[in-house]
């Protein structure tokens, strides 16, 4: 198996990767935090909104996959089970610290400098930024306003793109009410945006 | 047949006619299903409307991640 060579890994899906991982390979490991990073930076900081605390959390996310990897099974998808730890990880850190607020996209990182919302469309006037601005505002304020029981889903579904599999899984619920919900919480979501008539 | 459908059906079938993966022979029997029940119809819409907000600020997302 050492002369399993690094293109091949790459082209190994996640399951095998953790296979070998599981028996000492661990450039499978090396593959595996490649291929998700990103994609978990993206989850994570949809909660925090705060790239520092982001990258805490995927360092802790793939460090328990370090440390835990003999207890993942093959019977759940890799990458459930990876977005089970981030999503568990989120919620420890939201009760400890209850502060973790889903922070205006008026709001930068650091939440005293303002952020610019960067169009490179040269085309677009400032009246139209302007507006572009304070509708995404709108937006996620209106995001924030939903249950979160819907807006968990609604998130993995519409913003990470997590499949209805994966969600199922992650939330433990049967796909009938994975939809329900996602359902209701587009339509509610519609319903607080609904002066912003224009998409 | 979808007169006579459980809710949770009904939810599956509005998810995926809101993101277009409902199968092509079955979108035009919905559609007709819609159109006699408005209210469920009016449902759709938002929800619809909704799917697409959530486009939008997913693509803002990530403009402020390659941003930042």
């Amino acid at each position: 198996m050492n002369t399993v060579s690094a293109l091949r890994f790459n082209q190994l899906p996640d399951e095998d990767l953790m296979e070998l991982f599981q028996g000492g390979y661990d450039e499978a490991y090396s593959v595996i935090v490649t291929r998700y990073r990103e994609r978990i930076h993206q989850f994570i900081f949809r909660y925090t909104k705060n790239h520092l605390d982001s990258e805490d959390l995927v360092q802790e996310t793939f460090l328990r996959v370090f440390r835990s990897r003999n207890s993942y099974e093959r019977i759940a998808r890799f990458s459930t089970w990876l977005f089970t730890i981030a999503q568990n990880l989120i919620r420890n850190q939201y009760k400890r610290s209850q502060r973790m607020q889903m922070v205006s996209l008026s709001q930068s990182d650091d939440q005293d400098q303002e952020i610019t919302i960067d169009l490179p469309d040269p085309g677009v006037s400032a009246e139209e930024q302007l507006h572009l601005t304070m509708t995404m505002s709108h937006l996620q304020k209106s995001l924030d306003a939903i249950p979160a029981d819907f807006r968990d889903v609604l998130v993995m579904r519409d913003v990470q793109q997590l499949t209805y599999e994966e969600i199922m899984e992650i939330t433990h619920l049967p796909m009938g009410t994975v939809k329900s919900r996602i359902n209701r919480g587009r339509a509610r979501l519609q319903d607080l945006m609904g002066t912003y008539a224009d998409i | 047949m979808l007169m006579d459908m459980s809710n949770d059906q009904l939810q599956i079938y509005v998810a995926d006619y809101t993101e277009g993966t409902m199968s092509s022979d079955l979108v035009p029997i919905f559609e007709q299903f819609l159109r006699m029940n408005p209210e469920i119809e009016a449902f759709v819409a938002s929800a619809q409307k909704g799917h697409a907000w959530l486009k939008r600020y997913r693509r803002d997302l990530s403009i402020r991640q390659q941003a930042s």
